[in-house]
């Protein structure tokens, strides 16, 4: 199938990136001008599927970042689907302002830029899986300095494309936090009786369902060092760590995928919560 | 009943309809063959927000369609993946009566790039050779594509360019507005001036395209920077018309046809530039004279009087009959 929508003096450059698409992208089949999701109102110029069921699109133009695009990757990101958008353009095409606006846009929007430069193309700026794009983003000042960093990797991580290991990253300051936490109770004397270091570097469901379960007659005492603490909390924790160890299999399907992609925004943005008020609750006990 | 004529394939018969638009084809006819980026985006921008609100003319050609007006929206249409779009549905024209219907309602809207109307309207004029075995005229032509005469005379212009030059502007035409340099209207103001030299002082020009290439190199250099500088070409040329030096005008015109960066305008100024002011300062004299003949003194008021007798000095001086 041939262009039709696309400008004939963009053809060349849209060839080049269908090229680069399969050669370097490992897209087995790309498509021209094909819708990629009835709900979606763009037919982007070039579209692939790849083997782990996400779609690549690229938009070849000379316009830069247009308000219709824009309304189609919004449509992508609201609909959940696991889209990686670009746009292509000729490096003669464009420059200065315009360039700046088009990138600026697109990276906020999660989508990449590829950019074409005689019969060489180039990723300039990787997309975001819009799948996961509308993750809400962590509010870095609420965190403690020390944590700020771990949690821009999570994040990046996540948005990256690997969701999974994003989450992990979370799960895994939460589990730290958490340990220090019990073993702060330890030394403060609220658990009866205290735990066993062999307890606190053992599996961290079973720690924190042994928290819980002191939780009745300790709640007190970790009141007086605590005033913030709220026992509700340790069993929110409690219910995550079930969900630090589901690495998760990889999804058959693209309905798979979109429900996956789905439940990890919300595990991702729970966890971050659940970390903040934790961390904001024992912050009087400086773990 | 004229089959050629537009007006016998009746809009008023036309049928509304959504049309599915994977059952429309574009029109391999139509005259517009550039659809620039940045009006793309702006009226696919307007669809999204807005819907298609006046309907494309297509006519039905076995299962589908084939458009006869509205390739942008139905273009835009099918990039937001729409599923149909209201189309006037009409009976199947002839390949002229095609044509000219797309020249008929692109002449009551926004006009075409005029090289493309150019390139389509020698299909035209040898489409009705075919058909009535004569060449059309001027007028005849007007009739039938909706054109203006002088639309007509400028198209007839760039389809004597060669070849080259239409790829030239082609490629010209397909960058956004303002980025575009060397555009229909710069070699419509070429050439125009070139053929009046030609017919003033054909020894001027020994090799027509030579000359184009020095000008064109010139027009991108800035050396010459405004295509309407060309009309100079042309007053320089006709010299004789107005007294001026014949060979002062024959060899700036063969200085400005080298290159070098000798400009239109510093060509005017060695050549005819003086000649020109004269005939223009008389031109405003005799009008003068002529207005002021019809004036009956008893309505003069003093402001005018004062004036006048300002002139009678003015005058006076330069004739020699008051003092210098």
């Amino acid at each position: 199938m041939s262009y039709v929508l696309l400008p004939d003096q963009l053809r060349e450059t849209a060839d080049r990136v269908k090229a680069f698409l399969q050669k370097e992208q490992g897209l087995r089949k790309v498509q021209i001008e094909a819708a990629i999701d009835d709900s979606i109102n763009w037919r982007p110029t070039l579209s692939g599927a790849t083997s782990d069921h996400h779609i690549v699109c690229v938009e070849v133009t000379s316009g830069g970042y247009t308000n219709a695009f824009d309304h189609a990757v919004i449509q992508c990101t609201t609909a959940g689907l696991p889209v990686r958008f670009y746009i292509a353009y000729s490096d003669d095409e464009m420059t200065g302002e315009h360039f700046r606006k088009t990138f600026d846009n697109a990276r906020m929007r999660g989508v990449g830029i590829i950019e074409v430069k005689g019969k060489t193309c180039t990723i300039v700026h990787r997309a975001v899986e819009l799948s996961l794009a509308s993750v809400r983003r962590v509010d870095r000042p609420r965190l403690k300095q020390k944590y700020r960093q771990a949690f821009s990797d999570a994040e990046e991580t996540f948005l990256g494309g690997d969701p999974p290991k994003g989450c992990l990253r979370v799960f895994e300051e939460l589990e730290t936090l958490s340990r220090k936490f019990v073993q702060k109770g330890n030394a403060e004397g609220w658990w009866n009786p205290a735990f066993k270091q062999k307890q606190i570097d053992g599996p961290w469901a079973t720690l924190m369902m042994e928290v819980v379960k002191q939780m009745d007659s300790s709640l007190s005492k970790i009141k007086k060092d605590c005033p913030k603490f709220d026992a509700s909390l340790i069993t929110t924790i409690h219910g995550l760590t079930k969900q630090r160890n589901e690495s998760g299999h990889k999804p058959k399907t693209r309905a798979a995928l979109i429900k996956r992609d789905r439940e990890l925004r919300t595990r991702f943005e729970h966890a971050v919560d659940v970390f903040m008020d934790f961390q904001d609750a024992t912050s009087s006990l400086r773990l | 009943m004229n089959p050629s004529d537009p007006s016998h394939v009746s809009a008023s018969a036309a049928k509304l309809q959504q049309i599915p638009l994977k059952q429309i084809s574009r029109n391999p006819d139509n005259p517009r063959i550039l659809f620039r980026q940045q009006e793309m985006d702006e009226l696919l921008d307007s669809i999204q927000r807005w819907g298609v609100q006046v309907p494309i003319a297509v006519y039905k050609k076995g299962r589908g369609y084939v458009l006869i007006d509205g390739e942008r929206r139905w273009r835009c249409c099918m990039k937001l993946n729409l599923e149909a779009i209201p189309a006037l549905v009409q009976e199947e024209p002839d390949r002229l009566t095609n044509i000219l219907l797309m020249f008929n309602i692109h002449g009551l809207r926004e006009q075409w790039d005029l090289l493309t109307i150019a390139l389509k309207l020698r299909e035209i004029i040898a489409l009705i050779e075919e058909e009535t075995g004569q060449t059309p005229t001027e007028g005849e032509l007007s009739d039938k594509a909706g054109l203006k005469r002088g639309v007509i005379r400028r198209c007839r212009l760039l389809l004597a360019l060669p070849s080259r030059y239409h790829e030239m502007i082609l490629k010209e035409l397909s960058k956004p507005k303002s980025q575009q340099v060397l555009t229909e209207d710069f070699f419509i103001e070429m050439e125009r001036a070139l053929t009046t030299v030609e017919r003033a002082m054909p020894e001027v020009i020994p090799n027509r395209d030579a000359v184009r290439r020095v000008l064109i190199s010139k027009f991108r250099d800035k050396i010459i920077d405004n295509r309407v500088h060309f009309r100079k070409i042309a007053k320089i040329a006709r010299a004789r018309n107005v007294e001026g030096n014949v060979s002062s005008a024959t060899q700036a015109l063969e200085r400005l046809f080298e290159r070098n960066d000798y400009s239109i305008e510093q060509a005017f100024e060695d050549s005819v530039s003086g000649a020109y002011h004269e005939r223009d300062m008389l031109t405003r004299i005799n009008s003068l004279i002529d207005r002021l003949r019809g004036i009956d003194p008893r309505s003069l008021d003093d402001e005018l009087l004062e004036a006048l007798r300002e002139l009678e000095r003015v005058a006076e001086r330069l004739t020699g009959g008051g003092p210098r």
